[in-house]
């Protein structure tokens, strides 16, 4: 182990011996992305690694700039009028922006959850069923059922929905919604998977299951997480990135950055204190 | 209020953090106060003076806890990150050592009844000089806490040869007074465990300027340690 040219930490040492891996390559990378809304720039010139198979955290005040960029790597903003992004976007080293590439196709390796679970108004069922149908990932109706099964199953609400999949989505509590959103998100087989704030409408309970589910995703997916708790990113993160005013000030081992963050901007924001 | 930080937006976490660390700071006097008087006790073969100096032990204990539940307290209802995350456990740590420092000076002052039944005044004066640098060592330690100051822990860090030297002959010395007259190796004894004493408590000032280095550059002092004194007859 020693001698590797790899500097070692807690987190590194932990990582290894919970998932006995070499570190990790880069599933996407942003360099030098930047954001226009019309006039307004919204981010400057971000360059971001995403390490495969981890969870990498987003931070920063309101408005910063976390969600447009969360956006860029599924090309959401393609649909926002008025919106531009230039610089590079890679998803296994082909740019995503690259006219070979087809957006549902992205979007589909490149899954989202968004902050207000937002299940659509049809039975539990068919809102998982919805993305493996359009993307015509089965044959027949016992494939699709198994599918649904599996993804409700890793996103931890089978148990509790199991007797009810024809009752509509939106009948289940927030917390379930939120697992619901992300199963679907999983169904269609997703490389990776955005999460924007997926926690802030869920008690700590809710936040607790969808906090260990990223735990147990992040062997299969690579996650990208924006939340506003420092503490949620420090628990379920390994990488983490602070944002301010538009561009990615720092960014580290989750560890680095909540015990010895280097630029005064960041510290200032994780410690509450500022000038 | 830290001279490298800026304040808090909320505020109650600043006092709080200003309280626990004059909490240390106090700890530090005391402490102080504590190996002062008991060095002082040591050249005067000063019995009752010893006693009372063993009883503070239990205030510099109590203050100790004191710190521990307030550290605590800020870990669970504050969640501090980075600098003051940094500060609250260096603290913590720092209290720890402060109380072993507290435990030897006890253990020199529990030695000085039976040193003053044979006082030997030519071969206390060693232990003397010995128990100023180290007083030096912890004073200097106290200041560059409150002043935050790396350049003058990192000092303290890369170790005293002066202490160590003056270690090494105190031992030989003592050994010349034993084989002298028989009749001293009970007092030579007693004097060479308080000796080893204070050249532990130096160590724990040392652990001290370790945690200051930390507290404030987030990284822990690299290169080499002090070595441990060679002429040390007592396991460490
Ligand atoms: N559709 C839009 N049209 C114009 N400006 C926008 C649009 N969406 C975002 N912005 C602007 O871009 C900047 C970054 O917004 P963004 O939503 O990415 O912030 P954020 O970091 O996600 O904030 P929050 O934590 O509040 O969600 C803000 O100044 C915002 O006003
Ligand atoms: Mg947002």
């Amino acid at each position: 182990m020693v001698g590797k040219n790899v500097n070692y930490s807690f987190e590194t040492m932990h990582l290894e011996a919970s998932q006995n891996t070499t570190p990790p390559r880069v599933k996407m990378e942003a360099k030098g992305v930047d954001v226009y809304y019309g006039d307004k720039q919204a981010l400057e010139k971000v360059d971001l690694p995403v390490p495969l198979n981890r969870v990498t955290a987003l931070i920063g005040p309101s408005g910063c700039g976390k969600s447009t960029f969360l956006k860029c790597l599924n090309r959401m903003n393609d649909t926002v009028v008025g919106c531009r992004v230039t610089g590079s976007i890679t998803l296994d080293e082909e740019d995503i922006h690259s006219p070979t590439v087809d957006v549902v196709q992205l979007r589909a390796r490149v899954g989202m959850v968004f902050q207000k679970p937002n299940p659509f108004p049809k039975s539990i069922y068919d809102n998982i069923a919805y993305g493996p149908r359009i993307h015509g990932m089965t044959r027949d109706r016992t494939e699709l059922d198994q599918i649904v099964e599996e993804s409700l199953a890793r996103a931890g609400l089978w148990n509790e929905v199991k007797d009810r999949l024809q009752e509509p989505g939106t009948s289940l509590s927030g917390g379930q919604q939120q697992r619901l959103c992300i199963a679907r998100a999983i169904a269609v087989n997703p490389e990776v998977v955005l999460m924007d704030e997926p926690c802030s409408a869920l008690d700590p309970i809710a936040t607790a299951r969808i906090e260990e589910l990223i735990d147990e995703l992040c062997n299969k997916y690579t996650i990208i997480i924006v939340t506003h708790s420092m503490q949620q990113a420090a628990r379920v993160s390994h990488y983490t990135g602070f944002f301010h005013m538009g561009e990615l000030v720092e960014y580290d081992h989750t560890e680095a950055i909540f015990t010895n963050p280097q630029q005064e901007r960041t510290k200032g924001y994780v410690t509450g204190r500022f000038g | 209020m830290s001279k490298n930080l800026n304040p808090h937006l909320v505020a109650s976490f600043d006092q709080e953090l200003e309280t626990l660390d004059g909490l240390l700071v106090r700890q530090f006097g005391m402490v102080y106060n504590m190996l002062n008087d008991a060095m002082r006790a040591v050249s005067q073969f000063d019995v009752q003076g010893a006693q009372e100096i063993v009883q503070r032990d239990k205030e510099v204990d109590a203050l100790d806890t004191l710190i521990k539940e307030g550290v605590i307290k800020i870990l669970a209802l504050r969640s501090p990150l980075a600098d003051d995350l940094r500060w609250v456990v260096t603290i913590q740590k720092v209290s720890g050592e402060l109380e072993r420092i507290g435990d030897l000076s006890k253990n020199i002052c529990k030695r000085i009844p039976e040193l003053a039944r044979r006082p030997l005044p030519e071969a206390t004066s060693g232990l003397r000089v010995l128990g100023f640098m180290v007083l030096e060592q912890l004073e200097s330690m106290q200041h560059s806490w409150i002043d935050e100051n790396v350049d003058l822990a990192m000092k303290a860090w890369q170790g005293d040869s002066a202490v160590d030297a003056l270690y090494g002959s105190m031992i030989r010395e003592l050994l010349t007074h034993m084989f002298e007259d028989h009749g001293n190796i009970t007092s030579c004894i007693h004097l060479l465990f308080m000796a080893n004493n204070l050249e532990r408590i130096g160590d724990h000032v040392t652990n001290i300027a370790e945690e200051l280095i930390f507290r404030i550059t987030g990284k822990k002092p690299s290169g080499d340690r002090p070595k441990e004194n060679n002429t040390s007859l007592a396991p460490n």
